[in-house]
């Protein structure tokens, strides 16, 4: 999964975007509203947004994204505490409300619920033929046997199984699976990938949609 | 204590200025009335004589009697008021009214006015005009003079009381009318929050109220200032310790599975003790947030307790399922106690959890407890507020929590481990109906 951290503070910022990525996401840690506002138009799969930065509220920020009709599930995390704040954030478009301090567990396991809830799952499991992934586990098993998966082709798996249904393209799935702080894949490298999790998982997993993307059928 | 009623005092030194007037006016009057009564019964007695002496001295040769004859004139059925008799120079009486005593009134030789020998009559004595050797005495009644005073002073009397009473009355009715608006202005006061922006005390309605007016508004706007300024250091206080403390906790965690198995323990104990900075800097900002302000609402224990973030340690949640506080303050003060717990090798915690006749929740822990001297003393520091050196940090912040809910804390006596009580009050100083996920 794909998460844009915008958090200011060097030491929070830096060790949730190492736990977030020991998860298994790809973590963007951005450290102001001007980065974020840069990157506005990336296809992110989450928004973990401070609520005090340096040149603006986090929260306006989200408002503004919200009125643009963005609807990447986003997560404030701030100080503020008290009631009127809590209701100030959610209402700015925010799915969930975290107050510091938090144990990074407790924020790893509310981005679980927050998708799965999101995606109307009762679990974190999703079955296409005879392949299920485990979101939660990040386990994929083909046939009922367990497969094992390298970080990168879990999270290409990842990134296609949560769009399902829907093309992805080569540059955006490069963004989801890397992030800036990456190594930007060549086509070649990504093709690669799926190729690998076809041979691994299911040959009719993931089409290849020709001059657009990839897309796994819902 | 019962407090001392303005409109009473100032009524009842009315009334004792009314009563001390009345004294002073009844005392005139009967000063006046007893002069000017014995005055006017003077003179009329003294105008009687003279108009008798004049009729007498007409004829005076008719009252030269014999000297054994004392004559009465006879005179029609009535009530004499005036009694009169002539007595020449030895004392004899000439001539009387019929209800004239037959023994002289006064002395041949008096004139003018005296009384009689017994005191019963006041006389007036006069020589005839035309005959020196006889002397005329008009008397009139001592009592009838004195009823005819003591009735008009009574009805003088009387008449004043009844208006002293309705002046009294209509002075006690005006004073209620007159401070009746301290009624309103206590009322206005009453409802006044000066933190809400958009609401002042109305005008002050008499120049009176004016200073009190102006005074509380002052006080208001000091007290207003100073929340503002509190609750703007909490709030950079919570961003400056909230944003670090989280940061220590998560850099923590990422080593703790980065880091070698041999420094995990050492890990494991160093997030612990974020952990409990956690809790008690959560709990120092939660209450200097709230100071008496309690954010009530209905909540679930078994959520709250989930919610409070202790691992290693077996909580278990046992009585009412729903509780009415301040699910964050109720929170720190758990969170103090039941770290309490855990630094006294408690391995099980029971909550348990009454919301009638009056909440509470009782912590009861399987730890090393604490020794029953020390307990009667720190309930006695508890009672007495008196926290600097006789409580821990934990036990003053849930203290505080449960006086700011109508209860406090209670550190009971069990056979084993350590067993405190947190009195939340009655159920007027809790929460409303609306329910809340935490």
């Amino acid at each position: 999964m794909r998460v844009l951290l915008l958090e200011d503070d060097a030491i929070l910022g830096e060790a949730l975007r190492d736990f977030l990525r020991s998860e298994g996401h790809v973590v963007d840690w951005l450290h102001n509203l001007a980065g974020a506002r840069a990157v506005e138009r990336e296809p992110f799969d989450l928004l973990l947004v401070d609520w005090n930065l340096p040149d603006g509220l986090g929260v306006s920020w989200l408002a503004a994204l919200r009125a643009n009709g963005r609807s990447t599930p986003a997560i404030i995390l701030t100080a503020r505490d008290r009631l009127a704040d809590r209701i100030e954030g959610l209402d700015s478009g925010a799915d969930d409300y975290l107050v510091k301090p938090f144990a990074p567990e407790e924020l790893s396991a509310r981005i679980r619920a927050l998708t799965r809830r999101l995606n109307g799952e009762a679990s974190r499991q999703l079955c296409f033929g005879d392949v299920r992934i485990d979101l939660t586990r990040h386990e994929a098993h083909s046939a009922g046997a367990l497969v094992t998966l390298t970080a990168r082709e879990w999270a290409v798996l990842e990134a296609l199984a949560l769009r399902a249904g829907r093309i992805v393209s080569k540059a955006d799935l490069d963004a989801l699976v890397n992030g800036f702080d990456g190594e930007s894949s060549s086509n070649n490298t990504l093709e690669v990938h799926v190729s690998r999790l076809r041979r691994k998982l299911s040959p009719a997993l993931i089409e290849t949609v020709r001059g657009l993307g990839y897309r796994i059928p819902a | 204590m019962k407090l001392t009623s303005l409109q009473n005092r100032l009524s009842r030194s009315l009334l004792a200025g009314w009563l001390v007037w009345s004294l002073a006016i009844l005392g005139s009057l009967w000063w006046v009335i007893d002069h000017e009564i014995e005055e006017l019964l003077d003179e009329t007695l003294v105008e009687s004589a003279e108009i008798i002496a004049g009729l007498l001295a007409y004829d005076a040769a008719a009252l030269r009697l014999d000297d054994s004859d004392t004559r009465a004139l006879p005179a029609a059925e009535h009530s004499e008021r005036l009694i009169w008799q002539i007595t020449n120079l030895a004392g004899r009486i000439a001539l009387r009214s019929h209800r004239a005593p037959d023994t002289p009134l006064a002395l041949p030789t008096t004139s003018g006015l005296s009384y009689d020998a017994s005191h019963r009559w006041r006389v007036f004595s006069l020589r005839l005009p035309g005959a020196p050797d006889l002397v005329l005495h008009v008397g009139q009644e001592t009592a009838e003079r004195e009823e005819a005073a003591v009735e008009a002073a009574r009805y003088a009397a009387a008449t004043a009381l009844c208006i002293g009473i309705l002046v009294m009355l209509w002075t006690r009715l005006r004073l209620r009318r007159e401070l009746a608006p301290l009624d309103a202005f206590s009322a206005a006061i009453r409802d006044y929050d000066p933190l809400a922006r958009d609401y002042r005390l109305p005008p002050a309605s008499h120049a009176e109220l004016q200073p009190v007016r102006d005074a509380i508004e002052g006080l208001a706007t000091r007290l207003a200032q100073r929340v503002e300024n509190e609750r703007a250091f909490s709030a950079h206080a919570a961003h400056a310790l909230r944003t670090p403390l989280a940061g220590l906790d998560a850099q923590l965690a990422v080593a703790q599975r980065e880091a070698p198995a041999i420094i995990q323990p050492r890990l494991a104990q160093a997030r612990q003790a974020a952990g409990r900075l956690q809790r008690v800097v959560t709990a120092l900002l939660a209450l200097f947030r709230s100071g008496s302000d309690l954010h009530p609402q209905r909540f679930r224990m078994s959520d709250l307790a989930a919610s409070l973030g202790f691992s290693g340690l077996q909580l278990q949640v046992e009585g009412a399922e729903w509780l009415d506080g301040d699910p964050d303050l109720i929170a720190a003060a758990l969170m103090n106690l039941i770290d309490n717990s855990a630094r006294h090798h408690a391995t099980i915690v029971r909550l348990h959890v009454a919301d009638s006749p009056e909440a509470a929740i009782t912590i009861a822990d399987d730890g090393s407890g604490i020794e029953p001297g020390h307990i009667s003393r720190l309930n006695e520091a508890l009672s007495t507020r008196d926290y600097a050196g006789h409580t821990g940090l934990g036990l003053m912040l849930a203290d505080m929590v449960a006086r700011i809910h109508g209860g406090r804390l209670e550190i009971l006596t069990p056979d084993a481990g350590c067993t405190v009580t947190l009195h939340l009050g009655p159920p007027a100083n809790r929460a409303p109906v609306p329910a809340a996920g935490l």
